[in-house]
């Protein structure tokens, strides 16, 4: 039964560790290619839809990405929060704009519609709505202008380079979106493309984005790739003496624990070292 | 029995961690060190390749892998200029080896790894042997290492851009055409696009198309309505596109037999493009039908703020 288990974590983490190295080669990859940071991708572009009232920082961070063919949709309560969307306004030269729903999504309430008058940061739009959950998501969905949407759970945020590389990604298979986006059943998918949304009728679960860390190879950063493979090696070669414990250690066995556990430690302090690579 | 293996496994990896620990705790006492030579390095480069002066010997010859640290110094010069003489770039890169280090990489990885080595090898001045040993990764198993060789090899030599892209068996997709584009942006592919939109191969249409849309060039509004009536249906597709980017006229029957064509979700998406470029509903006419004409103004609306209430 022990050995089972030993083997079935063992098994797992060895498979958590060859994705995390897979996705890590892969960001390598997507960084040695220029044409996302250079605007090159013609008709790649990706609406960032993001629920909740968010703070100035957070508002600041997600515009902050320097793909060009890129917009945010931020929707929030603004009767609740009226110094937040006073904030907005100020900071972005929002100007309040008409709102019309286009029919292709089921409408919902929406208060307002502000949209920046400096070109600076026309790829803000900020909707004032009560509407929450799937309706919120639809409304985003409706305003939004690009090919691809791209929830974003309120608690998450977007690491270096995530769109640029989630562009390529989607710039590299024309046909159909990758099968990570959705590879797992029990995962929600993290990009929809916007015509089939429409043609399913909306979004059909209350919360887009998220999924497992693991798998969400495109919003964590190269350095957190890299600490996620550490550590995995590091749990696993820690693992590795259980058995040994397991079946009480005796004898000269001692001697290779204590070598094999100071090992572990170095290595520990040297992957705690910048990593530096080409 | 079993427990004498286990330990005997845990005893060798034991060993085998421990001289890697050590191998890469040597490595790191020295980069430091290797850093700074590189950053002397970078202002006589410079001067090098801006007063076509003689090259001496840089700092960064005496790092411990001076192969690895002149690649990166000129992957990171050359992408940052233009037009100049990429000789002494060239010596700079042979002296040190850079070329034959990456190739050594490219040879003992596989996938995106090799792509990936192989993409920072088409960054540099390479030599004839170099450019035959990438020749047999146009036959890779891996779709990004063959489309890394390919750059490698049209980087090498721009006057077989034309012959290497009309042989590719499958189309190039947008992120390939993008990496195309960025290389002739650097200047080191030509910019030549109407012997590319007259070609009778579909990907070479596409490159054409791509650069008449990244450079805005109007004057190919001809061509581009040839490619809408004639060409096939993702060349004429993405023409349509590109007619719409450069801000043209879509008046012309050709446009309305294409758009008539489309299905809904690809009409929906046009039309959608179209809105977000600022064409008005004026401007398209009697492409719109009377369903699609009101969902175009109430999406137009949406960028406009009523003054004056009815």
């Amino acid at each position: 039964m022990c050995l089972m288990l030993f083997v079935l974590i063992s098994g797992s983490v060895f498979v958590a560790w060859c994705f995390a190295c897979r996705a890590e080669r892969r960001t390598r990859w997507l960084d040695a290619m220029y044409g996302a940071r250079c605007g090159l991708l013609h008709r790649v572009g990706i609406s960032l839809l993001a629920k909740g009232p968010p703070s100035l920082a957070r508002c600041e961070e997600l515009m902050a990405v320097e793909y060009p063919d890129y917009e945010v949709v931020l929707l929030f309560d603004g009767a609740c929060n009226p110094a937040l969307l006073h904030q907005l306004i100020r900071r972005y030269h929002l100007i309040r704009v008409d709102y019309l729903p286009s029919g292709e999504l089921q409408p919902a309430a929406v208060r307002g519609l502000y949209r920046s008058r400096r070109r600076l940061y026309r790829r803000l739009v900020v909707v004032d709505s009560l509407a929450s959950g799937r309706r919120a998501l639809d409304v985003m969905a409706d305003v939004a202008t690009r090919g691809f949407l791209l929830p974003l759970a309120a608690h998450r945020s977007l690491s270096s380079r995530a769109v640029e590389h989630l562009a390529l990604e989607l710039a590299l298979c024309p046909h159909r979106p990758p099968v990570w986006l959705a590879e797992w059943p029990w995962l929600r998918p993290l990009v929809w493309q916007r015509e089939e949304l429409i043609a399913r009728g909306g979004f059909v679960r209350p919360r887009g984005g998220g999924g497992a860390f693991l798998f969400r190879r495109l919003t964590a950063p190269r350095h957190r790739l890299l600490r996620l493979r550490h550590g995995v090696q590091l749990l696993w070669m820690v693992l590795l003496v259980v058995p040994l414990f397991a079946g009480g250690v005796r004898g000269w066995m001692w001697v290779v624990t204590l070598l094999w556990g100071g090992v572990v430690w170095l290595r520990m302090r040297q992957l705690g070292t910048k990593d530096s690579r080409y | 029995m079993i427990e004498m293996y286990y330990i005997s496994m845990v005893a060798l990896l034991t060993c085998c961690v421990a001289v890697r620990v050590a191998v890469r705790g040597w490595r790191n006492r020295f980069e430091g060190r290797d850093d700074g030579l590189v950053e002397r390095s970078v202002e006589p480069l410079l001067h090098t390749l801006f007063d076509d002066e003689e090259l001496e010997h840089l700092p960064l010859e005496r790092t411990r892998q001076p192969a690895r640290r002149a690649g990166q110094l000129a992957a990171l010069v050359g992408s940052m200029l233009y037009g100049v003489n990429p000789r002494p770039l060239r010596l700079f890169v042979l002296r040190c080896g850079t070329d034959y280090y990456l190739l050594r990489r490219v040879r003992f990885s596989r996938g995106l790894r090799r792509a990936f080595w192989l993409r920072k090898l088409a960054d540099l001045p390479i030599t004839q042997e170099v450019q035959r040993e990438t020749e047999r990764y146009l036959g890779d198993r891996s779709p990004s290492v063959r489309f890394a060789a390919l750059l490698l090899l049209v980087t090498a030599h721009p006057e077989t851009l034309l012959s290497r892209i009309a042989a590719l068996p499958r189309s190039l997709t947008v992120a390939e055409r993008a990496e195309l584009l960025f290389q002739l942006r650097r200047g080191l592919l030509p910019i030549a696009w109407q012997p590319l939109l007259n070609a009778p191969n579909a990907n070479l249409q596409r490159l054409g198309l791509t650069i008449v849309e990244q450079f805005s060039i109007e004057t190919a509004e001809g061509e581009l309505h040839r490619l809408i009536a004639t060409a096939d249906e993702e060349v004429s597709c993405e023409a349509l596109y590109v007619l719409a980017s450069l801000r043209r006229p879509l008046r012309r029957r050709v446009v309305a037999v294409r758009l008539g064509a489309f299905s809904e979700v690809e009409r929906r998406s046009f039309l959608r493009y179209l809105s977000r470029l600022g064409y008005t509903p004026r401007q398209l006419g009697s492409l719109l039908s009377d369903e699609e004409q009101l969902r175009y103004e109430r999406r137009m609306a949406n960028y406009k703020r009523t003054l004056v209430c009815a």
